[in-house]
């Protein structure tokens, strides 16, 4: 019984890494999704000073995420959205007018990742 | 590659971790539910050295899931014999009294080949010897033999000798095992004087057993090489 009794914490202590992983990539990916939706509005009202100021504060957040969701999530996932993020800094200098649609691109993005995360019927099965 | 090492490594010792907690009886004698997990950790144990864009949690949770669900169900079936006969069937009676129980050969879908190959690891030609004869939960079958063709065994010839242990290894390749000393009643000093008595030294030693009424058998190591 004393195996039953280990299997029973290794199954509680695994089931609160995945609750707590879960609601850790929800917060991290809500906090992007929240710079990336504050950069559209800025992109809309072409406030110049604000748009680069975002578009850092997106990368920077985002260079700090990546470590934590590499242990995570597949890195095929991760790659579009670090190749959105690469693509907004650098157009906030040159190509400001494709940027509305890579900032749509990379929320789009960050949700999927939120989706594929929670366990919906359609995920499961 | 030095990703993929690193990963080897841990995902070793995590099967190791894995098989220790499922027991001994996974390796001498799989039931259904132990095979299905044998299979699946291997499989899975795979993915994250096969594919280095997996995080390798991914990889640690199923297999973790996977045998500490084995465990537990195999703790649930000790307390309650219904589940048991879910998850592990029950035995089956095969033949009884020389007859074979052919209805129940169908359902195993067990051909006489596979029963007269049973039989003669038994030393057994003739299903007539066979008194019963059983496939178990792991899908062996155990034989009990009538009673004439049954081994004569020390009782039936009356022989009445002290029953006492089997040898214990004292010395395995140099090396003395002090946990086994006190088996049969001795201590490092006696093996010791013994060693001296023959002029040897406990490196030069392959192998020394000594049973509970301390006769002994020394293997001196081959140096010749």
């Amino acid at each position: 019984m004393k195996r039953v009794k280990v299997c029973i914490f290794i199954l509680v202590i695994l089931v609160s890494i995945s609750i707590t992983s879960l609601l850790i990539i929800n917060y991290k990916c809500d906090n992007l999704i929240r710079t990336a939706v504050e950069l559209n509005i800025n992109i809309n009202e072409n406030d110049s000073a604000n748009i680069s100021k975002n578009a850092t504060k997106l990368k920077s957040l985002w260079n700090d995420d990546i470590k934590f969701l590499l242990c995570l999530i597949r890195e095929e996932k991760l790659y579009s959205i670090d190749e959105s993020i690469a693509k907004i800094s650098s157009m906030t200098e040159n190509n400001i007018e494709e940027l509305p649609v890579e900032v749509s691109t990379l929320i789009y993005q960050l949700e999927m990742i939120k989706k594929t995360e929670i366990p919906y019927y359609f995920n499961i099965f | 590659m030095i990703i993929i090492f690193i990963r080897a490594i841990v995902l070793y010792a995590l099967i190791i971790f894995s098989i220790r907690l499922m027991g001994k009886r996974q390796i001498g004698q799989l039931q259904p539910s132990e095979l299905v997990i044998t299979i699946l950790v291997s499989n899975i144990a795979t993915l994250p050295l096969e594919d280095p864009s997996l995080p390798m949690i991914l990889g640690f949770v199923p297999i973790l899931v996977l045998v500490c669900l084995d465990v537990i169900m195999s703790g649930v079936t000790l307390k309650f014999r219904k589940i048991r006969r879910y998850t592990s069937g029950s035995p089956k009676v095969i033949i009884q009294n020389g007859i074979l129980n052919q209805q129940e050969l169908k359902i195993l879908r067990f051909s006489i080949d596979d029963i007269m190959e049973s039989l003669h690891s038994y030393n057994i030609f003739d299903i007539s010897e066979v008194q019963y004869a059983v496939v178990e939960t792991t899908g062996q079958i155990s034989v009990y033999q009538k009673f004439p063709y049954q081994n004569v065994i020390n009782k039936d010839l009356n022989i009445h000798e002290k029953t006492q242990d089997p040898p214990y290894i004292i010395i395995d390749d140099g090396q003395l095992i002090t946990n086994a000393l006190s088996n049969v009643n001795i201590n490092e000093k006696w093996v010791l004087s013994l060693l001296k008595e023959k002029g040897l030294t406990v490196k030069d030693i392959f192998l020394l057993t000594v049973s509970p009424d301390k006769t002994y058998n020394i293997i001196k190591k081959d140096r010749s090489k």
